[in-house]
């Protein structure tokens, strides 16, 4: 524990010198991907309780929107998946409204290369509509690195990303790092703390003020292999981040045709 | 006609190769492999099991993974069990799929009556891919060799018993009670027999000549090959189903379920028993039989 509360407190230092994917799905890539003849459909819940409250560059505010995504992966082979995203957002003023898809192919290290982290690499591409981001058609690579050791689970996602339509298709590479670290409480209980930022811009990275920055404590509650649930309260430290912001995933594997176990 | 039971032998040793950990559906660290052989050689390489249209063939057939259990199937042939660990069966029923934990052993005949190539080997598909498989071909037959089809994968021991329990009573009952402790989904789970992981056991203790049955409870979610050396023993119930005639040395005891099983103190000497799975076994799945 001592060590776990070592590397929260670096991390939170590390704030101070380093901006957040969209909040529609909220979530630490791991490097396994989903099996072969099985289907993974998640819904990510995001509340935003003290957010943007002005309009920016067109978009609406975030403040105490709720956004629904609801994402489907399908499993290609024991090294391959396609993701699909469909996100949405209901708030006050706006109603209930569609707010754009992504498709997210992702390709993996096969465990049976026996490296001795998991490794994988996604790609997300999409639109969203510019009253919810400015930025409406973009790319995302996101190489994926985990690690499980005993009870400890440790991620990182150093992703890159590149605006095709709106005001930052000008920036080139954003650097949107993303990372986790978890223990294992119990056989069913793991909490842990995930980070979120956008540093903007890769060859010039934004002034701390204009960076996104989010802390997620989380719970993940592995009651069945069949469910992926998912927890967390975020709390944003820099002006360019919302500040307060609220998850839930809840994931439900399906799996068709013959088994081999 | 040959008036012999068979006319000729063949055996058969399944292996799995190039072992890794990955995450398993309950939680915690679980073996894979990469590859896998029949006599030493992957699906596709060595010379195939030839055989003669009327031939019968026995197959004495042992898995000899260390962790693994595998289903096998003849496309278009069936098997007539003779033995199970050796010891021949009350019943000699004839089945299309062999299930086999790791360290079982099987004899069975096959009537080799429809000729064509056939893959003899894991009915799933992946465990194929790996390599476990060998091909069967006939006299005179050539072409690609017809695969194992998707199929349910069912097995029971007491398709080989006698319809009839046995009506013997036990001089004693042990309880063999197999749990397991999480150590993290990053790690190997700790096993218990009884409460206790060994090397730090209680020995079961056993009296000569006389009737003990051995009640192997696993509340655990994995299934467990256990196995007695230097012993075997008769299959009694499972899952509260009755049978007898069935003797083995390696049960494999599904996930929370009870076999029991009647053992006669019949070989004087300490005597190992263990999960055969040799991550369980290397976590502490084993304990020792002392004869009093």
């Amino acid at each position: 524990m001592k060590l776990l509360l070592s590397i929260l407190a670096f991390i939170l230092c590390m704030a101070a010198v380093a901006h957040a994917q969209g909040n529609y799905e909220i979530q630490v890539y791991g490097a396994d991907t989903v099996p072969p003849h099985s289907t993974m459909v998640e819904l990510h819940s995001n509340f935003t309780a003290e957010g943007q409250r002005n309009y920016v560059d067109g978009a609406a505010p975030t403040n105490h929107a709720e956004h629904e995504t609801i994402e489907i992966t399908q499993g290609i082979n024991d090294w391959s998946e396609v993701g699909f995203y469909i996100f949405t957002s209901e708030q006050s003023g706006l109603g209930i409204d569609w707010v754009g898809d992504h498709i997210r192919p992702r390709v993996r290290v096969p465990e049976k290369w026996r490296w001795p982290v998991g490794v994988s690499l996604s790609m997300e591409m999409g639109y969203q509509r510019a009253l919810y981001s400015p930025d409406t058609w973009t790319w995302e690579i996101r190489p994926i690195v985990d690690k499980t050791v005993g009870r400890w689970y440790f991620a990182v996602n150093p992703a890159l990303e590149r605006t095709w339509h709106g005001p930052d298709v000008n920036q080139g590479l954003g650097f949107a790092p993303a990372a986790k670290i978890s223990y294992d409480f119990t056989k069913q209980i793991t909490g842990g703390l995930e980070y979120y930022a956008d540093y903007g811009s890769i060859t010039s990275i934004d002034r701390l003020h204009d960076q996104q920055q989010q802390f997620f404590p989380a719970i993940d509650l592995n009651v069945s292999p069949k469910w992926e649930i998912n927890f967390g309260a975020g709390v944003g430290p820099t002006a360019a981040t919302d500040h307060w912001i609220v998850k839930a995933i809840i994931g439900r594997h399906f799996t068709w045709g013959h088994s081999t176990q | 006609m040959n008036p012999a039971l068979y006319d000729r032998e063949e055996f058969i040793v399944l292996h799995d190769w190039e072992p890794y950990y990955s995450a398993s559906g309950d939680g915690s660290l679980m073996v894979n492999y990469a590859l896998g052989s029949v006599n030493g050689r992957m699906l596709g390489h060595g010379e195939p099991i030839r055989v003669r249209e009327g031939e019968r063939v026995l197959f004495q057939i042992l898995n000899a993974s260390a962790t693994e259990p595998h289903w096998l199937a003849l496309p278009g042939h069936r098997f007539q069990v003779l033995a199970l660990d050796g010891a021949p069966v009350a019943t000699q029923a004839v089945v299309d799929l062999l299930r086999m934990g790791p360290a079982e052993r099987v004899t069975a005949l096959v009537q080799m009556n429809a000729p064509g190539t056939y893959i003899f080997g894991e009915a799933r598909k992946d465990f194929r891919d790996a390599g476990i498989g060998i091909v069967v071909e006939y006299a005179n037959r050539i072409g690609e060799p017809e695969e194992p089809r998707e199929t349910k994968l069912e097995w029971d021991y007491r398709v080989f018993g006698d319809a009839a329990p046995t009506t013997r009573k036990p001089d004693f009952t042990i309880p063999l009670v197999f749990t397991s402790k999480f150590k993290g989904h990053g790690a190997l789970d700790q096993w218990m027999i009884n409460a206790r992981s060994y090397p730090d056991y209680e020995p079961v203790i056993l009296r000569a000549g006389l009737r003990h049955r051995l009640i192997f409870d696993n509340r655990s979610t994995d299934d467990h090959p256990v196995h007695l050396h230097r012993h075997n023993f008769e299959v009694v119930s499972i899952q509260g189903a009755q049978t007898s005639g069935v003797y083995k040395d390696v049960v494999v005891v599904p996930a929370q379920s009870k076999v029991e099983a009647d053992l006669i103190a019949n070989n004087p000497g300490n005597t190992l028993f263990h999960c055969h799975q040799q991550d369980h076994m290397d976590s502490g799945f084993m304990t020792l039989f002392r004869y009093a």
